[in-house]
C-alpha cells in the first residue's frame, strides 16, 4: 500500500472554540476514504483547512512526500488536491464549459503576449484543454449542456459539474464534500458510479458523505470525527461495529 | 492655548453632527448590511427643506414660491419628517425589490439615488447657495469661555440635541418592541422572520430613523456654517460614513464616537499641521483606508463584516421582469439584427467600416468632438468594466488611473519640456505615442499599488477604499500646486502630430481615437476570452470557488486593477492631448460614478456595453439641449441619469447589451 496523503496532528481553532483537534488521518493511494460524523463534527473543517481554505493552527499535510500546510489554496489545487462543495458553489453566470475550464486553470501556461496576439500556442492549448474539458463533461454525463448557464443547470448536473470541474485540475486527490446531499435514490446511484469510475481512473477519493448504505458500498476504509477529534478509523466493518460510533450517531443505550 | 480651546470647541460641535449622521449609516447597515450613500443626499434635502420652510418665498425650478416662513423650531421638524418620509419612500421602492439581489446591486442603487436626489435639488434650488435664514438664536452674541474661547449658543444647542437624540435612539432600540425587532434582524434576519418579525417592517423603520438622523445633521450643519447648497451633503456624508465605520459599523455608541474622534482628528490637523487645512479632507479618507486595512471592525465593532458577495449580477437572472414595451422593441431588435445574421467577421468589419467612414462623412466640427468624447468615455469605461463588470470589484476610485496618465503627459510636455527646456512640442511630436504607453504602465502600476491593500475587502469596503484613493489623489492633485498648477490646470498641451502631420483638427483627432479604441478593444478581447477572462469571472461568480479551483485569486485582482488602470492612463494621455486641457475638475467622484453607469447602461462584463452606453449617454447629453425646460435646468439631465441607473438595477441589471455576453474562449 502506497500512503499517498498523511496528515498529523491536524488542528483548526476558531478564537476559543477548537473544531478539529489534533487529527491524524493515512490515505492509500488509490482507495476511497470515507470521512463520517455527525453534523457540527469538524468534517467540512477538516476539508477546508486540507485546501488551505482555513489556516490550521496547527499539525501537518503531507501528500507524496510534499508538505502542503500553510500553502494557499492555489498552491494546494497545483501539488494535486482538488474538491467540490457541500453547497453547490459553481460560477452561475458561466456555461457550463466555461465552468469546467475554469478548473483547469492551472494548466495554462499561455503568457500575456500569446494572448494578445493569440499565438499557436495559446490556440494549441485552448483546444486541447476545451477537448479535456468535453471529455470529462461527458464522463459525468452533462455533454450535452455545455453551452448552458451553470445557474440554469438542475441540480443533480451541478453536482456533476462540480465533479467535472474538480477533475479537470488532474487532482491526485479528490475532496468529495457531501456530494450526495439532497439527491433522490436514483440519482445517488448514477453519482456512486460516477465515484466508482473516477477510482477506477487511478484517483484517490476522500469522501464526506451522511448515507451509510453508499458509505458501505464505496469506500475502503471509514474515519469517524466527533467534537473535532478522531473516534475511530478502519475498515467500514470495524467502524461500522464500534460501539462509540452508533453512541455518537444515536446516542448512548439505555 | 487659545487655538487648542477653539479647535476643541469647532471639533465638539462638528463631532456632534458627524455622529448623528453616522447613526444613520450604523442603523440601516446594522439591519440590512447596505451602506446606503444617499443618507450625505438626504442630509442636504434636510437642510434645504428646513431653510425653504423659514423663508417668506423661494424659487423653485426659477420660479418663486411663496412659504410660510416659519421660526426654526417649527420648520425643522417638519423638514425632518418629510425627509424622513422620503427615506421611507426610496427604500419602498429602490431597495426593497433588490433585497435578495447580490451585493453589488443595492450598493449601485445607493450611488444612482446619490446623483437623482443630488442633481434634483441642483435643479429645484438652483446651483447657487442659499444662506441660512437668521433666527432667535443664531442672533445671541457668543459666550466667552476661559477668557478667549468663542462659542455660540448654537453650537451647545447643537451639541446638546445630538446627545438628547443619541440617547433617545439608544433607549429605543434598547426596550421597544420595535427596538428589540431591530436587533434581533441585525443578528439573524431569517432567525428573526421565523419568531415572527415582519422584516419589512423593520427595515422600513431603520431607514425612517435613519433618514431623521440625517436631517437633523444636516439642517444643524446648515445652521452652523449659515449656508445649503446641492453638494453640502456630499463631504459629510462620507466623513460621517468613515465615521461609522470607525466606531464601528452597526454600533450606535461607536457612532458616536467615531464622529468625535474623526471630527477632533480633522480639525486638530487642519489647526497645526503645515498646510493642513488644504488637506483638511484627505485626513479623513487616510483613516478610513488605514482603519479598514487594519481593523475593519472598527473600535466597537464585533465582527467583520464584510463577507463575500453572492454570486453577480451577470447571468444570474437577478432582477425583476422589464416592462412590456421594453421586452417589445428588445424583439424588435434582436428580430431585426437576425433577418441580417452578419457573422462575427462581417459585424466587426461593417461597424469598423461606419465609424471610419463617419470621420469623412460628418463635416460638423461639433459633432466628431461629441464623437471623440463618446470614444474617450467608452474607453475609460471599457478600462472600469475589466475590474468591476468582468472581476466584480466595485471600484470608484478608477477616475486616479485618467488622471495620471493625463497629468503624466501634460506635466511632461508644458512645464518640464516646454517651460524648462523651451523645447518645442513640435519636435518631440513623437514623445505623445511613447507616453501613451508610460501613461499606461504608470497606471498599471499605480492600480497594483491601490488594489493591494484592498484584497482582502470585499463588497461595500471595498467601494468604500477605493472612493478613498481616488478622492486623496484629487485633493492632492488640486493641492500640490508645484506640479499640478492646482485647479487652474494645465494648458497649452500640444495636439498629437504624425511627424511634420498635425493631427488637431477633429476628423484627426477622432481617428487616433478610434485606432486607439480598436487596438484597446481586441486586447480587452482577447484577455477576456481566455484563462484570464475566466479566472476574472469565476472570482466575480464565486471567489471562494475560484480559489478552490486554484485560481490565484490576489494575483488575477492585482491583474484586472491593473489592466484597467492601463487603458484608463493610455485614455489619460490622449484625453490630455485632445482637450489640450487638463485639471482636477475632470477626475472628480462624479466622473467615475458617471462612468460606472455608462457600463452599467450598456451591460457590465460584455466588451460592446461601455461603448453603447458612452454612446447612449453622450448623445442624450446633447440632444436633451433642445428640450425647453431641460434646457433652463441641464442638472435634470444627470437626476435622469441617476434615475435610470435605479430602474436598470431593478428592472434590467445586465443592461441593454445583455444578450451581447462574452464567450470567456476563443471564439470556434
Amino acid at each position: 500500500m502506497m500512503e499517498l496523503l498523511k496528515v498529523e496532528g491536524l488542528t483548526v481553532r476558531f478564537g476559543g472554540l477548537v473544531a478539529v483537534k489534533n487529527v491524524n488521518l493515512s490515505i492509500a493511494a488509490g482507495s476511497i476514504q470515507a470521512l463520517i460524523g455527525p453534523n457540527g463534527a469538524g468534517k467540512s473543517t477538516f476539508v477546508n483547512a486540507l485546501t488551505g481554505m482555513v489556516r490550521s493552527s496547527g499539525g501537518t499535510i503531507v501528500l507524496n512526500g510534499k508538505a502542503l500546510h500553510d500553502q494557499k489554496p492555489h498552491q494546494i489545487v497545483a501539488a494535486g488536491i482538488c474538491r467540490t462543495f457541500q453547497n453547490i458553489r459553481l460560477f452561475g453566470g458561466m456555461t457550463v464549459l466555461e465552468n469546467a475550464l475554469v478548473g483547469a486553470h492551472r494548466h495554462f501556461k499561455s503568457s500575456m503576449l500569446d494572448l494578445v496576439f493569440q499565438s499557436s500556442r495559446m490556440k494549441d492549448e485552448e483546444a486541447q484543454w476545451i477537448a479535456e474539458a468535453a471529455e470529462e463533461l461527458e464522463f459525468v454525463g452533462i455533454a450535452k449542456y455545455r453551452d448552458t448557464m451553470a445557474s440554469t443547470l438542475p441540480y443533480g448536473h451541478q453536482r456533476r459539474l462540480e465533479i467535472a470541474r474538480a477533475l479537470l485540475s488532474k487532482p491526485e486527490l479528490l475532496l468529495l464534500d457531501e456530494p450526495m446531499a439532497g439527491m433522490n435514490s436514483a440519482e445517488k446511484d448514477q453519482l456512486a458510479q460516477i465515484i466508482t469510475r473516477v477510482r477506477q481512473r487511478g484517483i484517490t477519493i476522500l469522501l464526506i458523505e451522511h448515507d451509510m448504505q453508499i458509505i458501505r458500498q464505496l469506500s475502503d476504509r471509514v474515519a469517524v470525527l466527533h467534537h473535532g477529534e478522531t473516534l475511530t478509523e478502519g475498515t467500514v466493518n470495524d467502524v461500522f461495529n464500534h460501539i462509540a460510533v452508533k453512541e455518537a450517531y444515536l446516542g448512548r443505550a439505555a | 492655548m487659545e487655538l487648542f480651546g477653539q479647535l476643541l470647541a469647532n471639533a465638539i460641535m462638528l463631532g456632534a453632527i458627524y455622529a448623528l449622521t453616522a447613526v444613520a449609516y450604523t442603523l440601516v447597515y446594522g439591519v440590512v448590511q447596505l451602506v446606503n450613500f444617499a443618507f450625505g443626499e438626504l442630509f442636504m434635502v434636510g437642510a434645504f427643506i428646513c431653510v425653504s420652510l423659514m423663508l417668506p418665498s423661494v424659487s423653485l425650478f426659477g420660479v418663486s414660491v411663496a412659504m410660510p416662513g416659519l421660526p426654526l423650531i417649527l420648520a425643522a421638524p417638519l423638514a425632518i419628517l418629510l425627509v424622513g418620509l422620503i427615506g421611507v419612500l426610496v427604500e419602498r421602492f429602490a431597495y426593497r425589490p433588490l433585497r435578495n439581489a447580490p451585493r453589488l446591486a443595492p450598493l449601485i442603487v445607493a450611488i444612482g439615488l446619490s446623483v437623482l436626489l443630488q442633481s434634483l435639488a441642483q435643479s429645484i434650488w438652483g446651483a447657487e447657495e442659499l444662506s441660512f435664514p437668521e433666527f432667535g438664536l443664531s442672533k445671541l452674541p457668543p459666550l466667552v469661555l476661559f477668557g478667549s474661547i468663542h462659542v455660540n449658543v448654537m453650537e451647545i444647542v447643537v451639541l446638546a440635541v445630538a446627545i438628547v437624540s443619541m440617547v433617545v435612539l439608544t433607549i429605543f432600540v434598547k426596550s421597544t418592541r420595535l427596538g428589540r425587532a431591530m436587533r434581533a434582524t441585525a443578528e439573524d434576519p431569517i432567525a428573526a422572520r421565523l419568531v415572527g418579525i415582519s422584516i419589512d417592517r423593520v427595515i422600513a423603520a431603520a431607514f425612517l430613523i435613519g433618514s431623521l438622523f440625517a436631517a437633523l445633521a444636516g439642517l444643524l450643519y446648515a445652521q452652523a456654517y449659515g449656508f445649503v447648497h446641492p453638494t453640502m451633503g456630499f463631504l459629510p456624508g462620507l466623513k460621517a460614513l468613515t465615521a461609522a465605520v470607525l466606531g464601528g459599523i452597526g454600533s450606535i455608541p461607536g457612532a458616536a464616537i467615531g464622529g468625535m474622534l474623526l471630527a477632533l482628528i480633522e480639525t486638530f490637523g487642519a489647526g497645526y499641521l503645515p498646510n493642513g487645512s488644504a488637506y483638511r479632507d484627505a485626513f479623513g479618507f487616510g483613516i478610513l483606508i488605514l482603519l479598514l486595512m487594519f481593523r475593519p471592525q472598527g473600535l466597537l465593532g464585533r465582527r467583520e463584516l464584510n463577507e463575500a458577495p453572492a454570486g453577480s449580477l451577470v447571468g444570474t437572472g437577478a432582477g425583476k421582469t422589464p416592462p412590456q414595451w421594453y421586452q417589445a422593441i428588445v424583439r424588435l431588435v434582436e428580430s431585426w439584427l437576425l433577418r441580417f445574421k452578419p457573422g462575427k467577421t462581417v459585424l466587426t468589419l461593417g461597424v469598423l467600416f461606419v465609424a471610419v467612414a463617419a470621420a469623412f462623412l460628418i463635416t460638423s466640427d461639433y459633432w466628431l468632438r461629441i464623437l471623440i468624447f463618446v470614444l474617450t468615455y467608452g474607453l475609460l469605461a471599457s478600462g472600469l468594466n475589466i475590474v468591476v463588470g468582468f472581476t466584480g470589484l466595485l471600484d470608484l476610485g478608477f477616475v486616479a488611473f485618467w488622471a495620471v496618465g493625463s497629468y503624466l503627459t501634460s506635466i511632461l510636455f508644458v512645464l518640464v519640456l516646454k517651460q524648462t527646456f523651451g523645447i518645442a512640442p513640435a519636435d518631440v511630436w513623437w514623445l505623445f505615442y511613447v507616453n501613451l504607453l508610460i501613461g499606461g504602465f504608470l497606471a498599471a502600476l499605480l492600480g497594483v499599488a491601490l488594489g493591494y491593500p484592498t484584497l482582502k475587502l470585499r463588497g461595500d469596503y471595498l467601494a468604500i477604499m477605493t472612493l478613498g484613493f481616488g478622492e486623496i489623489i484629487r485633493i492632492t492633485a488640486t493641492n500640490w500646486i508645484d506640479l499640478t498648477r492646482g485647479p487652474m490646470g494645465i494648458r497649452g498641451i500640444p495636439s498629437p502630430a504624425l511627424f511634420d502631420f498635425p493631427l488637431g483638427q477633429p476628423r484627426y483627432l477622432y481617428l487616433v481615437g478610434l485606432a486607439l479604441a480598436v487596438v484597446i478593444f481586441a486586447c480587452i478581447g482577447r484577455l477576456v476570452r481566455s484563462y484570464v477572462g475566466r479566472a476574472w469571472v469565476s472570482i466575480r461568480e464565486n471567489e471562494s470557488a475560484a480559489e478552490a479551483m486554484g485560481v490565484d485569486t490576489p494575483r488575477y485582482k492585482l491583474f484586472a486593477y491593473a489592466s484597467g488602470g492601463f487603458v484608463g492612463g493610455v485614455v489619460g494621455v490622449f484625453y490630455a492631448h485632445s482637450q489640450q486641457y487638463v485639471s482636477p475638475l475632470s477626475f472628480t467622484l462624479f466622473e467615475n460614478i458617471l462612468i460606472l453607469m455608462l457600463i452599467v447602461m450598456g451591460g457590465l462584463g460584455t466588451l460592446i456595453g461601455p461603448f453603447i452606453g458612452a454612446a447612449f449617454w453622450i448623445i442624450f447629453l446633447q440632444v436633451a439641449q433642445d428640450i425647453p425646460f431641460i434646457q433652463s435646468h441641464p442638472e435634470l439631465r444627470f437626476a435622469l441619469l441617476g434615475l435610470a441607473l435605479v430602474c436598470l438595477m431593478i428592472y434590467l441589471p445586465q443592461g441593454v447589451a445583455a444578450r451581447a455576453r462574452v464567450k470567456l474562449m476563443v471564439p470556434r
